[in-house]
Protein backbone atom coordinates (compact mmCIF):
# COMPACT_ATOMS: atom_id res chain seq x y z
CA UNK A 1 0.00 0.00 0.00
CA UNK A 2 1.39 3.28 -0.65
CA UNK A 3 1.69 5.91 1.77
CA UNK A 4 -0.87 8.29 0.54
CA UNK A 5 -3.18 5.64 1.16
CA UNK A 6 -2.32 4.24 4.31
CA UNK A 7 -2.28 7.95 5.71
CA UNK A 8 -5.67 8.18 4.17
CA UNK A 9 -7.18 5.15 5.94
CA UNK A 10 -5.32 5.94 9.09
CA UNK A 11 -7.05 9.09 9.47
CA UNK A 12 -10.07 7.70 7.76
CA UNK A 13 -12.27 7.10 11.54
CA UNK A 14 -11.30 10.72 12.73
CA UNK A 15 -14.01 12.08 13.61
CA UNK A 16 -16.26 8.88 14.10
CA UNK A 17 -15.71 9.99 18.20
CA UNK A 18 -15.36 5.84 19.22
CA UNK A 19 -11.89 4.13 19.83
CA UNK A 20 -12.81 0.70 20.10
CA UNK A 21 -10.63 -0.15 23.23
CA UNK A 22 -12.49 -2.51 24.91
CA UNK A 23 -10.77 -2.74 27.91
CA UNK A 24 -11.21 1.11 28.88
CA UNK A 25 -14.61 0.05 27.40
CA UNK A 26 -15.27 -2.17 30.25
CA UNK A 27 -13.82 -0.04 33.14
CA UNK A 28 -15.78 2.86 31.83
CA UNK A 29 -19.34 0.47 32.34
CA UNK A 30 -18.41 -0.50 35.25
CA UNK A 31 -16.17 1.38 37.90
CA UNK A 32 -15.32 5.02 35.96
CA UNK A 33 -18.75 6.23 37.65
CA UNK A 34 -17.16 5.60 41.04
CA UNK A 35 -13.68 6.03 40.45
CA UNK A 36 -13.13 9.23 38.26
CA UNK A 37 -11.40 11.90 39.70
CA UNK A 38 -10.53 15.46 37.98
CA UNK A 39 -9.33 18.48 39.01
CA UNK A 40 -6.27 19.23 41.62
CA UNK A 41 -6.90 16.74 44.25
CA UNK A 42 -8.44 13.34 44.36
CA UNK A 43 -11.29 13.29 46.31
CA UNK A 44 -11.26 10.77 48.95
CA UNK A 45 -15.23 9.94 48.46
CA UNK A 46 -13.71 8.49 44.88
CA UNK A 47 -10.57 6.10 45.35
CA UNK A 48 -8.14 6.81 43.41
CA UNK A 49 -7.58 3.43 42.00
CA UNK A 50 -3.79 4.94 40.48
CA UNK A 51 -3.06 5.51 44.24
CA UNK A 52 -4.72 2.44 45.48
CA UNK A 53 -2.82 -0.54 46.63
CA UNK A 54 -4.22 -3.11 45.21
CA UNK A 55 -3.39 -2.35 41.95
CA UNK A 56 0.31 -1.85 42.78
CA UNK A 57 0.83 -5.38 44.89
CA UNK A 58 3.15 -7.59 43.76
CA UNK A 59 0.34 -10.27 43.21
CA UNK A 60 -3.83 -9.01 42.24
CA UNK A 61 -5.68 -11.39 44.58
CA UNK A 62 -6.66 -8.01 46.51
CA UNK A 63 -7.77 -6.76 43.44
CA UNK A 64 -9.91 -9.95 42.61
CA UNK A 65 -11.42 -9.99 46.27
CA UNK A 66 -12.56 -6.36 46.18
CA UNK A 67 -14.31 -6.51 42.49
CA UNK A 68 -15.98 -10.03 43.39
CA UNK A 69 -17.41 -9.29 46.46
CA UNK A 70 -17.02 -5.63 46.82
CA UNK A 71 -17.03 -3.87 50.03
CA UNK A 72 -19.85 -3.42 52.77
CA UNK A 73 -20.47 -0.14 54.36
CA UNK A 74 -19.04 -1.47 57.86
CA UNK A 75 -15.55 -2.59 55.94
CA UNK A 76 -13.29 -0.01 54.94
CA UNK A 77 -13.57 3.71 54.37
CA UNK A 78 -16.36 4.82 56.03
CA UNK A 79 -19.74 6.37 53.90
CA UNK A 80 -17.76 3.90 51.42
CA UNK A 81 -19.18 0.93 49.56
CA UNK A 82 -18.68 -1.21 46.68
CA UNK A 83 -21.27 -3.75 44.92
CA UNK A 84 -20.23 -7.19 44.09
CA UNK A 85 -19.39 -7.97 40.72
CA UNK A 86 -19.30 -12.01 41.40
CA UNK A 87 -22.53 -12.43 39.78
CA UNK A 88 -22.06 -9.67 36.97
CA UNK A 89 -18.14 -10.31 35.61
CA UNK A 90 -16.83 -13.24 33.90
CA UNK A 91 -13.20 -14.55 35.38
CA UNK A 92 -12.15 -13.38 31.71
CA UNK A 93 -13.64 -10.28 32.56
CA UNK A 94 -12.29 -9.26 35.67
CA UNK A 95 -8.97 -10.60 34.58
CA UNK A 96 -8.87 -7.90 31.85
CA UNK A 97 -9.73 -4.91 33.97
CA UNK A 98 -6.88 -5.54 36.26
CA UNK A 99 -4.38 -6.23 33.14
CA UNK A 100 -5.87 -2.90 31.81
CA UNK A 101 -5.88 -1.12 35.36
CA UNK A 102 -2.45 -2.65 36.28
CA UNK A 103 -1.09 -1.17 32.49
CA UNK A 104 -2.79 2.09 32.45
CA UNK A 105 -2.46 2.86 35.97
CA UNK A 106 0.91 1.62 37.42
CA UNK A 107 4.40 1.35 35.64
CA UNK A 108 4.83 -2.18 37.33
CA UNK A 109 5.41 -5.23 35.70
CA UNK A 110 2.17 -7.34 34.86
CA UNK A 111 0.36 -9.58 36.39
CA UNK A 112 0.70 -12.99 34.89
CA UNK A 113 -2.07 -16.16 34.76
CA UNK A 114 -4.99 -13.78 35.96
CA UNK A 115 -7.82 -15.40 34.40
CA UNK A 116 -6.81 -18.83 36.66
CA UNK A 117 -6.28 -16.38 39.80
CA UNK A 118 -9.94 -14.87 39.78
CA UNK A 119 -11.01 -18.27 38.71
CA UNK A 120 -9.41 -19.38 42.06
CA UNK A 121 -10.29 -16.49 44.06
CA UNK A 122 -13.80 -17.10 43.25
CA UNK A 123 -13.98 -20.72 44.45
CA UNK A 124 -12.43 -19.69 47.75
CA UNK A 125 -14.98 -17.41 48.24
CA UNK A 126 -18.17 -19.59 47.21
CA UNK A 127 -16.72 -21.83 49.64
CA UNK A 128 -15.96 -19.15 52.32
CA UNK A 129 -19.84 -18.58 52.18
CA UNK B 1 -32.85 -10.20 59.34
CA UNK B 2 -30.89 -6.73 58.15
CA UNK B 3 -31.82 -3.38 59.81
CA UNK B 4 -31.57 -0.21 57.59
CA UNK B 5 -32.33 3.40 57.15
CA UNK B 6 -34.86 3.84 53.84
CA UNK B 7 -35.28 7.27 53.24
CA UNK B 8 -34.92 8.24 56.63
CA UNK B 9 -37.37 5.40 58.06
CA UNK B 10 -35.79 2.53 59.96
CA UNK B 11 -36.41 -0.30 57.84
CA UNK B 12 -36.16 -4.31 58.75
CA UNK B 13 -35.31 -6.60 55.89
CA UNK B 14 -36.06 -10.31 56.20
CA UNK B 15 -34.52 -11.48 52.71
CA UNK B 16 -31.52 -13.15 53.19
CA UNK B 17 -28.21 -11.64 53.03
CA UNK B 18 -27.57 -12.05 49.75
CA UNK B 19 -30.71 -10.91 48.55
CA UNK B 20 -29.59 -7.68 45.89
CA UNK B 21 -30.78 -4.32 47.75
CA UNK B 22 -32.85 -3.57 44.54
CA UNK B 23 -35.19 -7.03 45.40
CA UNK B 24 -35.76 -5.88 48.79
CA UNK B 25 -36.55 -2.12 48.15
CA UNK B 26 -39.16 -2.80 44.91
CA UNK B 27 -40.21 -6.76 46.33
CA UNK B 28 -40.30 -6.92 49.99
CA UNK B 29 -40.80 -3.04 50.40
CA UNK B 30 -42.43 -2.10 47.67
CA UNK B 31 -40.83 1.21 46.46
CA UNK B 32 -40.88 0.62 42.62
CA UNK B 33 -38.73 4.05 41.75
CA UNK B 34 -36.17 2.35 41.25
CA UNK B 35 -35.63 0.28 38.37
CA UNK B 36 -34.12 -3.32 37.36
CA UNK B 37 -32.03 -2.60 33.91
CA UNK B 38 -29.32 -5.18 33.09
CA UNK B 39 -29.61 -7.04 36.84
CA UNK B 40 -25.42 -6.93 36.53
CA UNK B 41 -24.49 -3.46 37.55
CA UNK B 42 -23.37 -2.08 34.09
CA UNK B 43 -26.41 0.31 33.19
CA UNK B 44 -27.37 2.17 36.11
CA UNK B 45 -31.44 2.02 36.33
CA UNK B 46 -31.01 0.32 39.75
CA UNK B 47 -28.57 3.28 41.15
CA UNK B 48 -29.90 4.38 44.56
CA UNK B 49 -27.38 6.44 47.20
CA UNK B 50 -26.26 4.18 49.84
CA UNK B 51 -24.01 6.78 53.17
CA UNK B 52 -25.14 8.99 50.49
CA UNK B 53 -23.30 7.63 47.26
CA UNK B 54 -24.55 6.48 44.19
CA UNK B 55 -24.46 2.28 44.04
CA UNK B 56 -25.91 0.27 41.83
CA UNK B 57 -28.56 -1.83 44.32
CA UNK B 58 -28.94 -4.98 42.04
CA UNK B 59 -25.55 -6.09 42.68
CA UNK B 60 -25.04 -4.66 46.39
CA UNK B 61 -25.85 -7.47 48.95
CA UNK B 62 -28.20 -6.85 51.61
CA UNK B 63 -26.23 -8.10 54.41
CA UNK B 64 -23.67 -5.16 52.82
CA UNK B 65 -25.51 -2.60 53.74
CA UNK B 66 -26.66 -3.20 57.29
CA UNK B 67 -27.14 -0.01 59.08
CA UNK B 68 -26.27 1.96 56.35
CA UNK B 69 -28.75 4.75 55.46
CA UNK B 70 -30.64 4.22 51.98
CA UNK B 71 -32.06 6.38 49.52
CA UNK B 72 -34.17 5.86 46.75
CA UNK B 73 -35.58 8.61 43.96
CA UNK B 74 -38.58 8.53 45.97
CA UNK B 75 -36.71 10.10 49.19
CA UNK B 76 -34.13 11.82 47.04
CA UNK B 77 -36.17 14.98 48.27
CA UNK B 78 -39.15 15.45 50.70
CA UNK B 79 -40.93 16.96 47.94
CA UNK B 80 -39.55 15.88 44.92
CA UNK B 81 -37.90 19.44 43.93
CA UNK B 82 -34.07 18.23 44.13
CA UNK B 83 -32.84 21.05 41.51
CA UNK B 84 -31.78 17.76 39.77
CA UNK B 85 -36.08 16.52 38.98
CA UNK B 86 -37.06 20.18 38.76
CA UNK B 87 -34.63 20.66 35.71
CA UNK B 88 -35.64 17.33 34.42
CA UNK B 89 -39.27 18.65 34.41
CA UNK B 90 -38.26 21.90 33.21
CA UNK B 91 -36.41 20.37 30.25
CA UNK B 92 -38.25 17.03 29.78
CA UNK B 93 -35.58 15.18 29.49
CA UNK B 94 -37.19 11.41 29.81
CA UNK B 95 -38.93 9.82 27.10
CA UNK B 96 -39.56 6.18 28.17
CA UNK B 97 -38.66 7.56 31.83
CA UNK B 98 -37.66 3.99 32.79
CA UNK B 99 -33.40 4.85 33.16
CA UNK B 100 -34.36 8.02 34.88
CA UNK B 101 -34.32 7.50 38.23
CA UNK B 102 -31.13 5.99 38.31
CA UNK B 103 -29.90 8.75 35.99
CA UNK B 104 -31.13 11.24 38.29
CA UNK B 105 -29.47 9.83 41.72
CA UNK B 106 -26.05 9.67 39.62
CA UNK B 107 -26.06 13.16 38.85
CA UNK B 108 -26.94 13.90 42.47
CA UNK B 109 -23.80 12.06 43.45
CA UNK B 110 -21.90 13.91 40.70
CA UNK B 111 -22.97 17.18 41.49
CA UNK B 112 -22.36 16.58 45.33
CA UNK B 113 -18.54 15.51 43.93
CA UNK B 114 -18.20 18.35 41.28
CA UNK B 115 -20.57 21.27 41.56
CA UNK B 116 -19.11 22.92 38.53
CA UNK B 117 -18.85 20.14 36.88
CA UNK B 118 -16.97 19.85 33.18
CA UNK B 119 -18.50 18.04 30.10
CA UNK B 120 -15.91 15.53 30.85
CA UNK B 121 -16.78 15.09 34.42
CA UNK B 122 -20.60 14.90 33.02
CA UNK B 123 -19.42 12.38 30.42
CA UNK B 124 -16.97 9.48 32.74
CA UNK B 125 -19.63 9.86 36.18
CA UNK B 126 -22.99 9.29 33.20
CA UNK B 127 -20.85 6.66 31.41
CA UNK B 128 -22.45 3.77 33.43
CA UNK B 129 -25.92 5.09 33.39
CA UNK B 130 -27.52 3.85 29.91
CA UNK B 131 -30.57 5.13 28.11
CA UNK B 132 -32.12 3.64 25.28
CA UNK B 133 -33.91 6.61 24.35
CA UNK B 134 -30.73 8.53 23.88
CA UNK B 135 -32.09 11.43 25.95
CA UNK B 136 -27.92 12.11 26.86
CA UNK B 137 -28.02 15.64 25.39
CA UNK B 138 -30.79 16.44 27.59
CA UNK B 139 -29.64 14.70 30.81
CA UNK B 140 -26.44 16.90 30.24
CA UNK B 141 -28.46 19.99 29.87
CA UNK B 142 -30.61 19.74 32.97
CA UNK B 143 -26.95 18.92 34.70
CA UNK B 144 -25.61 21.49 34.13
CA UNK B 145 -28.99 23.58 34.70
CA UNK B 146 -29.18 22.11 38.13
CA UNK B 147 -25.72 22.91 38.72
CA UNK B 148 -25.92 26.44 37.88
CA UNK B 149 -28.58 26.57 40.52
CA UNK B 150 -27.18 24.88 43.08
CA UNK B 151 -24.08 27.27 42.87
CA UNK B 152 -26.51 29.87 43.67
CA UNK B 153 -26.09 31.31 40.17
CA UNK B 154 -28.60 32.70 37.96
CA UNK B 155 -30.23 30.04 35.40
CA UNK B 156 -30.66 31.64 32.34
Amino acid sequence: MDSITREALENSPLGSGQEFDPDANLYAAACMACHYNAGTVPLASRPELALNTALTLPEPTNFIQVVLRGIGTAEGAAGLSMPAYASSLTDGDVARLAAYLRRTRTKLPVWTGLEGKVSAVRKELAASN
Amino acid sequence: MTTFNLNGRSVSAHSPNDAPLLWVIRDEIGLTGTKFGCGIGLCGACTVHVDGRATRSCITPLGAIAGAKVTTIEGLDPEGRHPLQVAWTELQVPQCGYCQSGQIMQAATLLKDFPNPTDQDISAVMAGSLCRCMTYIRIRKAIKLAATRMRGGSAQ
